[in-house]
């Protein structure tokens, strides 16, 4: 016995097994990397690995938007959040960068807290997460804690979840009804396909027609999510023009540079996340580049 | 020749309701009691020496049957379509990551690859060969004793050096095609089984059951007659199940256990283990005079065939045949190596070498029809093969030669014809369109020197329907429809009267390989002799049944008739249930032999061909020059396939062959590195998907009857995934102005190319 | 009897030319044939007897046409 699944259908018996098998249990969240990554692990004889689907918590399964607060459960689908009527009101990028996750059969059972968990620098899902500050609940029988997005990653496929602690729910207030959002991604095609770049914007400009916020979010280009404070800078207070719009993007591929060093592929995604990041910034601002 | 009822129609594919509803059972899904599940153990080294191999501790595991090494192997331990040089399991020496070592045989799929584990091997690593040009350096470590290079061809004729002096442009370019994979949806699977008396049969996913049996049959040093091969349905194959893959290992575990088999590889082991296209670069130097004409071709191609040889010689012969493209060249200097490496292994692949030398000719001619200021497509028609002439190897175009033809639709298509409307409107301002258009032909058969033969039978079945046999499997590409089409016009029946027997040596004759185009041509051609002869039997019989003479007896429309009497009619029902009832039965054969070239190329076989289909095929893209990726917006394919036996299914290769070129032109790439294959699953090799394909493809067929072809039928399943990727190249050059000389054309190389040229 | 042997590719090492014609004893099987040929690689071997696909075992009759290959493949 290499392998052992259980299917808890409570949050509270989840964190039970998951408090009792805390050195040996995975979570599994839709399965669509879990899988993937167990075809090519070793098995370990003496310490079956214990998976805990906790897919069928039905808890997990919500998307709330109260007092200016969205909160998206853990088990929410890719699939759900794309078609969702919440999502689609108030923060539209995060919907697209949904539907551009992998096939049909993956956005249906990928979800959006297996998307976060796994911490791949590529998730679609994160970028326009992180451009909308969003915050992680995360559970267990020791109690709960609240983590910024931007926090919760080390690095590469690394977070700071604890073994026994469950992901329950991504929240993010709600952007200003005036703000504007873009999600562009770059794939080597239209489908399956994993992120080679993506850039989220989300961009508010006051009545003055100055940007007022921005945040521009990369993703698939630095070790973890993060917001490009330089990119941001340069547009708050402007008047967006050519200039200012092409300054701001010039320091997203800067920043990509400054965190991820020069590799065999900068020389063509330097300038790429650039060209990418302008496009998501013009069509937040709703100017149709495409 | 009479009007044909079904063929030329549309009729349903006769296997389609079966795999729409996903009923229809391939190999892989068939299982036997107590069957056990095999797993081969693959090196750990591109290149090494074995020095120990100790299976003791996999043998004690719980739940294995078997562990079998290369002493198990009772006959010649070798395959090979060509020369056996391939271990069926090493004993001294692995030359790639493929290479199999051991298997397993045990009572779970889980306990047969955790044996995998137990298995000690000792290697002693030796230095990796991986470029195939220092390979063929006497100071390269050597893959096999015999060298590295596998073949050598050399074809010249006139003299292209004065051509070249005289000549008003001459273009000169080293192009470099990638290692594509087949990418067949079913991996290479099958199962087995053995009776009390050794008998073995194997259901697997193959090409030729006949020549899997002799290769079988070879390794275990046995009777051939106590094999058989079931190849049909075969999960796709597109050349990548030509050569043997699980069946001599499924042969070995029943034949050590007793007990039936099973083996699934892995999409990984697949990608690994399996067949891929031959990379190649080619250095081509092509001079033309001031009105187009191509005055001389000099090539030199040289192809990586990997750590074994599978017919990676004929493949350069092919290639080398296919190197001045559909066109008239006087003065050729062609040369080609295919070269050892340690690089996977390369084989058989739709198009057999003619997609990588097309790509490099149709891009020259592009590149002299700008210098010139010709017309992409007129450059094309002055230089075309037209009936009688001499092609580049020195051989007369004695057959259906149908490129002017392809020529002419494509120029009348709509695409061709608004091509200046289509590229005006570019989605947005920072994307530029373009429109390529190439060609070209694909010899059909074995060639010169391979004969090329193939059996059929018809049956009369006590229904009054008929059982007709092809042994060329269904691998996908719909011959078994075809065939039955054929055998219900040849008979004079309906369609829906025809049962296809196919792939099977239990239950076909050979009717040799489902490749080389060859399929339709051979196997109509053998039915129309079989039917003949079934005629010929059944006409005396009715002619006893109505009382008149023989030669009064006619066949039409489902029934026999009187010619002198036409109200004395018999069905083929009458018919089965006369004979029947005297216990007789009408079993006939039809044997054909396909006529070869009258030129001889000394020392060389496989090529020239006599048969070629040709094909004209166009693209609009849309080349993003932000970040270098290209769109293919709309597709024209102009295949002539001789006679279009189910024009539908004509149809769904050429749709099906423009996608397969346009990954092979922008996004497919076995990438290898020191023997270590990286793109090991479709995460990271890039297919096409259905949202990647062209918003519209225009098939238009264009029928050059070919006279010795059943109803004018040639072939077709190759050349459509040939010319569509140069076409797309070309139509990158004329949205960005950027000449593509390797493919795939990623965003990365067509980004690097846009740079390059706003710097210079 | 008489047999006309027409021998292709590889196979054309076993004799100095590629057409020809022999002379069995009544009765002959083809291994008889392969035998008189020393043809050695006896497994891997295509053999086509007036144009059908043969084994070793069979008889081969006056005048027959015998083709001798090895089993290839192409494009």
């Amino acid at each position: 016995m290499t392998l052992r699944f259980i299917r808890p259908e409570t949050v509270r018996e989840a964190m039970e097994v998951l408090h009792e098998h805390k050195d040996n249990s995975k979570i599994v969240a839709g399965a669509t990397d879990v899988m993937v990554q167990r075809r090519s692990e070793k098995p370990v004889e003496e310490k079956p690995l214990l998976l805990v689907d906790i897919t069928g918590i039905s808890e997990l399964s919500y998307v709330n938007f109260q007092n200016g607060i969205v909160r998206i459960g853990a088990m929410i689908t890719h699939r759900d959040i794309a078609r969702s009527a919440v999502i689609h009101d108030v923060a539209p990028f995060f919907a697209d960068a949904c539907l551009s996750v992998g096939s049909p059969q993956i956005r249906t059972r990928g979800t959006i807290g297996g998307n976060i968990v796994n911490a791949s620098p590529a998730a679609d899902s994160l970028p326009p997460l992180t451009a909308l500050s969003a915050r992680l609940r995360l559970i267990s029988r020791r109690g709960s804690r609240d983590v910024a997005l931007c926090d919760f990653f080390k690095g590469p496929y690394k977070t700071i979840i604890e073994p026994d602690e469950i992901l329950k729910e991504v929240y993010f207030r709600a952007p200003e009804p005036s703000s504007r959002c873009a999600f562009l991604k770059l794939g080597r095609r239209e489908s399956l396909a994993i992120a080679r770049l993506s850039v989220a914007a989300l961009i508010d400009v006051d009545d003055s027609g100055k940007i007022s916020k921005a945040a521009i979010a990369p993703g698939a280009c630095l070790p973890m999510p993060a917001r490009i404070a330089p990119a941001e800078e340069a547009l708050v207070g402007k008047i967006p023009d050519e200039e200012v719009v092409n300054s701001a993007s010039q320091e997203v591929g800067e920043e990509m540079v400054r965190v991820s060093g020069v590799r065999w592929s900068t020389e063509y995604k330097k300038p790429v996340a650039c060209a990418l990041t302008k496009r998501a910034i013009w069509k937040a601002l709703g100017v149709d580049v495409d | 020749m009479t009007k044909t009822e079904w063929v030329g129609a549309d009729v349903i594919r006769i296997d389609a309701k079966d795999k729409v509803r996903g009923v229809l059972k391939y190999m892989s899904d068939l299982s036997f009691p107590n069957m056990i599940y095999g797993a081969v153990l693959r090196s750990k080294h591109p290149h090494a020496l074995i020095k120990k191999i100790n299976t003791k501790r996999a043998k004690e595991l719980d739940g294995v049957v078997t562990v079998l090494t290369h002493e198990d192997v009772p006959g010649l331990n070798g395959f090979g379509i060509a020369i056996p040089d391939q271990p069926v399991l090493c004993s001294d020496k692995v030359r790639y990551m493929g290479d199999a070592i051991a298997l397993v045989g045990a009572e779970s799929k889980e306990i047969a690859e955790r044996a995998l584990e137990l298995i000690e091997v000792e290697y002693q690593p030796l230095p990796v060969v991986c470029d195939p040009e220092q390979a063929m350096l006497s100071s390269s470590p050597k893959v096999h004793e015999t060298g590295n290079l596998h073949n050598h061809v050399k074809i010249e004729r006139g003299n292209v050096e004065a051509a070249f002096k005289e000549a008003q442009v001459v273009v000169e370019n080293t192009y470099f095609t990638p290692r594509q994979m087949h990418a067949f949806l079913e991996p290479e699977s099958g199962v087995a089984a053995i009776d009390e008396d050794k008998n073995i049969t194997i259901w697997c996913g193959g090409q030729h059951p006949y020549r899997d049996q002799l290769q079988v049959a070879r390794a275990l040093g046995m009777n051939p007659r106590k094999i058989r091969i079931v190849n049909t349905p075969t999960g796709g194959a597109f050349g990548g199940k030509d050569e043997i893959t699980v069946q001599i290992h499924l042969a070995l575990l029943v034949l050590h256990t007793g007990r039936p088999a099973k083996i699934v590889l892995s999409r990984e082991e697949s990608v690994i283990a399996g067949m891929k296209r031959h990379p190649m670069r080619i250095h081509m130097k092509t001079a033309a005079a001031a009105d187009g004409t191509i005055l001389a071709n000099e090539a030199r191609v040289v192809s990586d065939t990997g750590a074994y040889a599978s017919l990676g010689g004929p493949v350069i012969g092919f290639a080398i045949e296919h190197s001045c493209g559909a066109y008239r060249v006087e003065n050729v200097k062609l040369e080609g190596f295919c070269v050892y490496t340690n690089n996977g292994v390369a084989g058989a692949f739709r198009g057999f070498g003619a997609n990588q030398v097309t790509f490099a000719v149709e891009t020259q001619l592009d590149m002299i029809a700008e210098k010139l200021g010709m017309d992409k497509l007129e450059i094309r028609k002055r230089n075309a093969l037209r009936s009688g002439d001499i092609a580049a190897l020195g051989h007369q175009m004695e057959a259906s030669v149908g490129l002017l033809r392809t020529l002419e639709a494509a120029e009348n298509s709509r695409l061709w014809q608004l091509k200046e409307e289509f590229k005006a409107k570019p989605s947005a301002p920072h994307k530029k369109r373009g429109i390529g258009i190439a060609c070209s032909f694909q010899g059909c058969g074995l060639g010169k020197g391979l004969p090329d033969y193939g059996a059929a039978s018809v049956e009369l079945l006590p229904n009054g329907q008929f059982a007709i046999g092809v042994s060329c499997p269904e691998i996908g590409q719909g011959n078994t429809t075809a065939f039955a089409q054929m055998a219900a016009d040849y008979i004079r029946c309906s369609v829906d009267d025809i049962v296809v027997l196919s792939g099977d040596t239990g239950h076909t004759l050979d009717s040799g390989t489902s490749t080389a185009s060859r399929s339709i041509y051979t196997g109509g051609n053998a039915l129309k002799h079989a039917v003949q002869n079934l005629h010929n039997a059944i006409s005396p019989i009715a002619a006893e049944i109505l009382c008149v003479p023989e030669d009064d007896i006619s066949f039409g429309h489902g029934k026999i008739v009187s010619k002198s009497c036409p109200d004395k009619i018999l069905s083929f029902k009458d018919i089965a249930e006369y004979i029947t009832a005297r216990g007789l039965s009408i079993k006939s054969e039809g044997h054909f032999i396909w006529p070869v070239s009258e030129t001889e190329l000394e020392g060389y076989v496989g090529i020239p061909h006599l048969l070629y289909s040709y094909i004209t095929q166009i693209a609009l893209v849309e080349v993003n020059t932000l970040t270098g990726e290209t769109e293919v917006i709309e597709a024209v394919s102009v295949p002539d396939p001789g006679k279009a036996i189910n024009p539908q299914g004509v149809e769904g290769q050429s749709e099906g062959g423009v996608v397969m070129g346009m990954g092979y032109a922008l996004t497919e790439d076995t990438i290898i590195k020191e023997g270590m294959t990286l793109t090991r699953n479709f995460s990271t090799y890039i297919l096409p998907t259905s949202l990647d394909m062209p918003c519209k493809i225009e098939t238009i067929i264009a029928e050059e009857l070919e006279p010795s072809g059943p109803f004018g039928a040639k072939g077709i399943g190759e050349a459509v995934c040939v010319p569509i990727s140069p076409a797309i190249t070309n139509a990158i050059h004329d949205a960005v102005k950027v000449w593509i000389k390797q493919i795939p054309a990623t965003p990365e190389r067509v980004y690097t190319a846009l740079k390059s040229r706003e710097v210079s | 009897m008489k047999v006309n042997v027409c021998l292709f590719g590889p196979m054309r090492k076993y004799r100095d030319k590629d057409k020809f014609q022999l002379e069995l004893e009544e009765g002959a099987t083809l291994a008889r044939l392969l035998d008189h040929l020393k043809i050695e690689d006896r497994i891997y071997i295509v053999i086509l007897i007036n144009g059908r696909r043969a084994y070793e075992d069979e008889p081969l009759s006056d005048d027959a046409e015998v083709l001798i290959m090895a089993p290839t493949g192409g494009g």
